[in-house]
């Protein structure tokens, strides 16, 4: 397919899905009544639903989806490993190991902010001690076995604070935060999310070409007069601010890095460099779908968009592994 | 005794009551109007305080008959499952949230203006009068609260004092889960006179006991409150387990039903009540046999 033509196509997949999540919900919404009174009468209940509700909802699902799938695109181009997801280099576990030292606590009564803020703090805390373990001019061996082991002691800690919750209502609402979740989140929450996230984008312009140079390996790479090393820590300080900032505000969602880049990978003629926006596109339109579909599933408890992406994600991966399978066989 | 609500308080007391509350809120704001509540336990203490008009909506566990204990009242009331989108056609002017669990929608209700209450948790009896009380004063119906925990205490009063020889009890909850001293639970066991084998087993508010723990200490009886009647009970099939059988532990099983034990309210009077039926009981079985 010419390229041109995938990113204009899924980029009106995600507006088509963007305007649905606005529309979708428990009780459907009058959506031109409620349009109106956005310019006409702001107090009314349909306009703040729209705009203090809905719109934040799906503008975090747009730029959460857009880094989950943008970073694990990136991660996959920068380690030459299909299974490479963002969450290896510990910023997401990093981020949720501290939502839930802030909710053990109950500090959360503290400002709106203190959960998403320190969340942050974890995430970029993580990748700092990933740096730090790894070393400088680390191999990508080396990286990847610190960012295990990060990850490892991030979790043992969120499960010995699940395991101490005081109550088994303290620990209901720990184990949800960790499954991943836009539901009610405000205009507050986005703008919070924003800057970070855009500051992890901003590092990743240009990184594309550096990827597509990486496919012929860091020697062939280096005498074409990219820096593996430098390229690398580009990329994993991009993921802290942006991944950070998602999980800080969503909780986890899994699968969406490590799916999305999969899918489109052979639309882009296996080029990392055109991989990257095609991702970012797919990823919002994968998170923008899947919270449309927790609000559409009729169940007792809501559904949490993460469960959901994990559900969906799973089965399909292990489509895509027979696949390859018999390709190579 | 089931607690009919809206139950006549004595006239004396009523007039009284009036022109104290009369004065106490003549400068306060009105009582609320409509009231949204998210949270179960804020459910149960609404219906159990509210006049039936101030309530504009409940949670949807409040149509759940294993965890609502008023349930056939709550079926008047429509019902939303806490979204934030969900709770504002209501126009609420309080909505009351629980201590645990959707902060986030917490956070976004209080953004958008709306006056939003948290109920705490209760550990002791002491906090569930505090919480009848809190949720009679945000109604306006300060004085429906006192005479409820009023009559509470009377009935606190005339339980009999413990024995020292009071046999031993667990909470059996799925996985273990047990009750410690420093948890309503725990707490109304004492009361009732039996000794907790939770505290024996050092917890002191939630924690588990094993089976191990449990052929030590050899408890007398053991209260479970399954979610659904009728069903698989975690104690039932404990007992059965080769290792009690073997110590020859046939502990006594207390059901108590989860629409009682899951909030917190005057109902746990009848609890405490049931416990010490129970316990006298089996002391009444121990001693002639």
């Amino acid at each position: 397919m010419n390229y041109r033509w995938l990113l204009l196509s899924l980029s009106l997949l995600v507006f088509c899905l963007f305007c649905l999540s606005l529309v979708v919900g428990r009780d459907p919404l009058p959506i031109w009544q409620a349009a109106n009174e956005v310019f006409t009468d702001r107090s009314s209940v349909f306009a703040i639903i729209l705009t203090e509700i809905r719109l934040p909802r799906a503008l975090i699902a747009l730029f959460a989806g857009a880094t989950l799938g943008l970073c694990g695109a990136a991660m996959q181009g920068l380690l030459r490993n299909p299974l490479a997801s963002p969450d290896l280099i510990g910023s997401s576990s990093g981020a949720a190991l501290c939502a839930v030292i802030v909710l053990y606590f109950g500090l959360q009564g503290i400002s709106a902010q203190i959960l998403p803020l320190s969340a942050m703090f974890g995430s970029l805390i993580a990748t700092a001690l990933v740096f730090a373990l790894a070393g400088r001019d680390a191999s990508i061996t080396t990286l990847i076995l610190a960012g295990v082991a990060v990850n490892a002691l991030a979790t043992s800690a969120m499960s010995l604070l699940l395991n101490l919750a005081p109550s088994p209502y303290a620990m209901r609402e720990l184990v949800l935060w960790t499954m991943g979740d836009i539901t009610d989140r405000s205009m507050d929450d986005f703008w919070l999310m924003l800057p970070f996230t855009l500051i992890g984008w901003a590092l990743m312009l240009g990184v594309g070409r550096q990827l597509n140079a990486l496919t012929l390996g860091e020697e062939t790479a280096a005498s074409l007069g990219v820096r593996p090393t430098w390229i690398r820590w580009r990329i994993f300080i991009a993921i802290a601010f942006a991944v950070g900032a998602t999980v800080a505000t969503t909780g986890m969602i899994g699968f969406i890095g490590l799916v999305v880049p999969h899918l489109l990978r052979p639309l882009v003629n296996y080029e990392p460099a055109r991989l990257l926006p095609a991702a970012a596109l797919g990823g919002s339109a994968m998170l923008l779908a899947a919270d449309i579909g927790v609000r559409l599933i009729p169940t007792e408890s809501a559904i949490k968009v993460g469960v959901l992406t994990a559900l969906v994600g799973a089965p399909f991966f292990l489509y895509l592994i027979l696949r390859s399978r018999k390709e190579h066989v | 005794m089931r607690y009919r609500l809206g139950r006549k308080i004595p006239l004396v007391s009523l007039l009284l009551l009036l022109s104290f509350s009369s004065l106490l809120t003549a400068n306060s704001s009105p009582p609320p109007k409509r009231i949204v509540s998210i949270n179960l336990c804020a459910d149960e203490l609404l219906l159990l305080l509210a006049d039936p008009a101030q309530i504009s909506a409940l949670t949807h566990l409040s149509h759940d008959q294993g965890a609502s204990y008023f349930q056939t009242n709550a079926l008047a009331y429509p019902t939303t499952k806490g979204l934030a989108e969900e709770v504002l056609p209501f126009k609420p002017d309080l909505v009351i949230a629980g201590e645990y669990g959707g902060i986030q929608t917490v956070n976004l209700l209080k953004k958008l203006g709306l006056r939003v209450e948290t109920l705490p948790l209760a550990n002791n009896m002491q906090q569930v009068f505090g919480n009848i009380e809190l949720i009679a004063k945000l109604t306006g119906h300060p004085e429906r609260g006192a005479q409820i925990v009023k009559t509470m205490q009377e009935r606190l009063a005339k339980l009999p004092a413990a024995e020292t020889s009071s046999p031993l009890a667990a909470v059996y909850d799925p996985n273990g889960y047990t009750v410690g001293p420093e948890s309503l639970r725990g707490q109304s066991m004492t009361l009732a006179g039996w000794r907790n084998a939770g505290e024996l087993a050092g917890v002191n508010d939630y924690g588990s006991l094993d089976l191990e723990t449990m052929v030590r200490l050899q408890p007398d009886a053991l209260i479970d409150s399954p979610y659904t009647l009728n069903t698989y009970s975690r104690a039932e099939a404990l007992s059965k387990h080769p290792a009690l059988r073997g110590a020859h532990l046939n502990p006594h099983i207390i059901s108590v039903p989860s629409n009682m034990t899951i909030c917190d309210g005057p109902w746990i009077m009848d609890t405490i009540e049931t416990l010490q039926r129970e316990r006298l009981n089996l002391s009444n079985q121990r001693t002639s046999e």
